[in-house]
């Protein structure tokens, strides 16, 4: 009777929720966030496939929503001086990019662009913000870990050579 | 300069003419299906006031289809439990109400005859503007509106045939609504991918938050309504309370309506002066605290029009969907208004005007 109460319980829940939750968790700029709360992130995302060369957003784009990489790789470029591409990183599944577009309106900094054919979820800002509204602590771990990027960031800025980060919350790669 | 388009990106021309072919296909189709406007759009609103529900289910990890069905099976609990308990109530209240109509009309009919008298006999060139009553206006009025009461019964069937479908296309639009938004996102050519999301979640923001809110709110004033007018001894508050929450979406016109009913019920009962400016002064107080605690509560931030746009809207929609108009122009225009703002947005993007922003932005480099 328990076995097959718990069979119908297991039947039930939602797998494609359940990877997305772990998704969220592995991904350093969620981390300390409760799974409730997870979860309703989870329910928020949008789905994209990408073709190897296909672009994200261009420089210069609008910056609405955030994208995490579920499968696949993106490389961030940013055009130099001389009219060619600065490659800034290289991003792996369970990363986060586009992260500035959850904190003001300014345009992309940079281009992002799937190395390989790569799977994303996109989440919106406004329905962060919805949730930031509902939940003040998901705002405070949000800030904690955007903070603690900014600060690693800023601290590799000045350090030769330019960092090329995994994005895996480590420290970039050199 | 710009840099080249993806592999496989169609040409501007090719992807504008693909896109107008599909907004053809998409009209014509509607047109084919035009019979089922009503249906679906009323599933489409209870669609919209179910999904909360529904994703604190999925939220918890619950599949969609299991949260959809068990809400349905409680939705049609509560139907029958509500019918069951309230029907007898209004039915009875209504019973009463046309039992004492014929007495409300000969007191109605006194009274105005009186007002008039009155009012000529302070001011005699009124008898022009004023035409005198003829005797039985009231009767005539009730056999008039029974009449219109009658060409809306002769719609029932149409009234089943919705009753019928919309629970259907809702249970099927609350289901898969998902996967349907998930397969438009799959057909988004990249480029826009994140405008197009940026233009979905606005509109269902906009659209979701103001027919949830509106029913909030309307239930609250119908609430309020049925209280104050059962504790001032007003007769049937409880059918005038519904009236006034059903009429509380139209806006500006709707308080008058429901006061001037609740007026001239209080009048038909032959109540005093005393409680006429008691129904006025609830129906004030009532304005108040919609205006000051419901609609803030109910309605938050979700439509910022001028005031003047609002009755544009308003005065255009009735011209063109009637009463259905009037409700739904404010949640389009704000809509209308927020999709050509980001459309816009993109627009200059593309053409490079935020560069500027971006160069005195101060931000570690891969940081985007």
């Amino acid at each position: 009777m328990s076995r097959s109460l718990v069979s119908v319980l297991r039947w039930a829940q939602d797998p494609e929720h359940r990877r997305r939750v772990a998704l969220l968790a592995e991904t350093p700029l969620f981390a300390g966030m409760r799974r409730r709360l997870l979860g309703r992130l989870a329910m928020r995302l949008f789905e994209k496939r990408y073709e190897a060369g296909e672009e994200v957003f261009r420089e210069g784009d609008p910056g609405r929503a955030l994208y995490l990489v579920a499968e696949g790789e993106i490389e961030v470029v940013r055009a130099g001086d001389d009219g060619g591409e600065r490659r800034l990183a290289r991003l792996g599944e369970h990363t986060a990019f586009g992260e500035l577009a959850l904190i003001d309106e300014l345009p992309r900094l940079a281009t992002a662009r799937a190395v390989t054919a790569s799977r994303l979820y996109i989440l919106y800002r406004t329905h962060f913000e919805e949730l930031e509204e509902g939940d003040p602590a998901v705002a405070l771990a949000l800030s904690r870990n955007l903070l603690a990027r900014l600060a690693r960031y800023v601290r590799d800025r000045d350090a030769p050579p330019l960092p090329v980060a995994d994005d895996d919350g480590g420290p970039p790669q050199r | 300069m710009s840099a080249p388009p993806a592999a496989g990106a169609r040409p501007p021309t090719s992807a504008a003419a693909l896109g107008l072919v599909v907004l053809l296909a998409l009209v014509g189709v509607g047109w084919l299906f035009r019979g089922l406007f009503l249906p679906l759009l009323a599933a489409a609103l209870g669609a919209y006031f179910a999904h909360p529900i529904v994703a604190r289910a999925q939220e918890r990890g619950i599949r969609r289809s299991v949260a959809v069905a068990a809400l349905f099976v409680v939705a049609t609990a509560a139907l029958v439990v509500t019918v069951i308990v309230v029907a007898p109530a209004v039915e009875r209240q209504a019973r009463e109400l046309v039992r004492e109509a014929p007495a409300f009309g000969e007191r109605l009919e006194t009274l105005a005859a009186a007002a008039r008298r009155s009012l000529v006999a302070r001011l005699p060139w009124l008898a022009h503007q004023l035409p005198e009553l003829a005797p039985g206006w009231p009767e005539r009025l009730l056999a008039d509106q029974q009449r219109h009461a009658a060409t809306v019964a002769s719609g029932a069937g149409t009234v089943l045939f919705v009753l019928l479908l919309a629970p259907i296309f809702g249970f099927f639009l609350l289901r898969d609504g998902g996967r349907l938004l998930d397969g438009m996102v799959r057909l988004v050519p990249p480029r826009h991918i994140e405008t197009s999301v940026a233009i979905w979640c606005e509109i269902d923001r906009i659209i979701g938050r103001y027919l949830r809110g509106l029913v909030i709110e309307s239930l609250g004033v119908a609430v309020l309504a049925a209280a104050g007018l059962w504790a001032l001894g007003v007769p049937a508050p409880m059918l005038l309370g519904a009236f006034a929450g059903m009429v509380n979406p139209l806006p500006y016109v709707g308080v008058l309506l429901s006061l001037a009913v609740a007026l001239a019920t209080a009048l038909g009962a032959g109540m005093g002066p005393d409680v006429l400016l008691a129904v006025v002064g609830l129906f004030v107080v009532i304005r108040l605290v919609d205006d000051f605690v419901l609609i803030p509560l109910a309605l938050g931030g979700s439509v910022h029009l001028h005031p003047a746009l609002v009755i544009a809207a308003i005065l255009a929609g009735e011209q063109t969907l009637g009463v259905l108009g009037m409700v739904l122009a404010v949640p389009l225009v704000t809509v209308v208004k927020e999709v050509v703002r980001l459309l816009l947005e993109s627009a200059a993007a593309r053409r490079g005007r935020p560069r500027a922003a971006r160069a005195t932005t101060a931000v570690a480099p891969y940081l985007c």
